[in-house]
């Protein structure tokens, strides 16, 4: 009996891990893909497809792990380790808010749950610029970053909303 | 069931509300004078009309740094070491609301909210 609850636990810690894995090749690939409106903060986080993807599948302590995992690593293999405040905050906004905005969002509209995110994200990493540099007029990116996180929220959402909806990696 | 139409009109209000406001802030500015400020501090006050030649400023942050022009009644970043570089790929600064800003090396180029001449602190 033990063995089999070891059993699933390894293989629960084997997917989390590949998810891990995944979203952080995505991140680095991303990073080679240029943005075309210059402005801080603005990027694809194509990565959010596999947060999207295991908040439907997974307990919110087990897409923690892998969203955070993620982040720090990607911040180490980066060697951008100052972006980390930034990255996390954003992380953790977007998670919270979606995992609370999956009870009252169906599942046909994933896309805006992930919409929600992206945004969410993009208010977390605003608020640390503002108290990190003490200058309030960063804020003035908001609308910018809004309408981007609209954008790319949607990109992301919809690659997520059709991974679940084929029931991939569904046993 | 889910109330997805409340969140759809949540979403729309959102983009809307972001559309115009980024058309507001990214409205030109028509001011001469520039703020270079770094943790809060006032660094530079410039009035870019005095400079007919070309001039750059070099600020320290730690290890890094960021090269700053002035040319023909503008101002951009030429030069900063910082990973991500947006600074530079921000060009020049023409936006009233929105700064230039190197979030590694906590640099904002902004135009001053009042438009004086500087008073002695210039660069």
């Amino acid at each position: 009996m033990t063995e089999v609850v070891s059993i699933m636990k390894t293989g629960k810690i084997t997917e989390l891990a590949l998810l891990t894995a995944l979203a952080l090749i995505i991140f680095t690939v991303e990073l080679r893909i240029p943005v075309p409106v210059p402005i801080p903060g603005i990027k694809l986080g194509l990565a959010n497809i596999v947060t999207v993807y295991a908040i439907y599948r997974y307990r919110a302590g087990e897409v923690f792990l892998v969203v955070f995992g993620r982040i720090f690593l990607g911040a180490v293999f980066v060697g951008n380790l100052t972006a980390l405040l930034y990255s996390f905050t954003g992380g953790l906004f977007c998670l919270l808010g979606m995992l609370l905005l999956k009870k009252l969002i169906s599942e046909k509209c994933i896309w805006l749950l992930s919409i929600f995110g992206a945004i969410l994200h993009n208010i977390g990493q605003i608020l640390v610029a503002v108290l990190v540099t003490g200058t309030f007029l960063i804020a003035s990116y908001l609308p910018v970053l809004i309408v981007s996180g609209c954008i790319t929220g949607a990109f992301t959402g919809i690659c997520a909303q059709i991974i679940i909806s084929r029931n991939i990696g569904k046993n | 069931m889910k109330k997805d139409r409340i969140w759809i009109g949540v979403f729309i209000c959102l983009l809307v509300a972001g559309i115009a406001g980024s058309v507001f802030m990214y409205r030109k500015s028509d001011k001469k004078t520039v703020v270079i400020m770094q943790d809060k501090k006032e660094l530079y006050r410039i009035n870019l009309e005095d400079y007919t030649k070309p001039h750059e400023i070099e600020i320290k942050y730690g290890d890094g740094i960021n090269r700053i022009l002035i040319e023909n009644g503008q101002i951009r970043v030429v030069y900063a070491d910082c990973p991500d570089n947006t600074c530079v790929k921000m060009g020049n600064l023409s936006s009233d609301a929105m700064p230039i800003a190197c979030l590694p090396h906590h640099l904002i180029i902004k135009y001053a909210d009042d438009d004086n001449l500087p008073d002695g602190i210039t660069g």
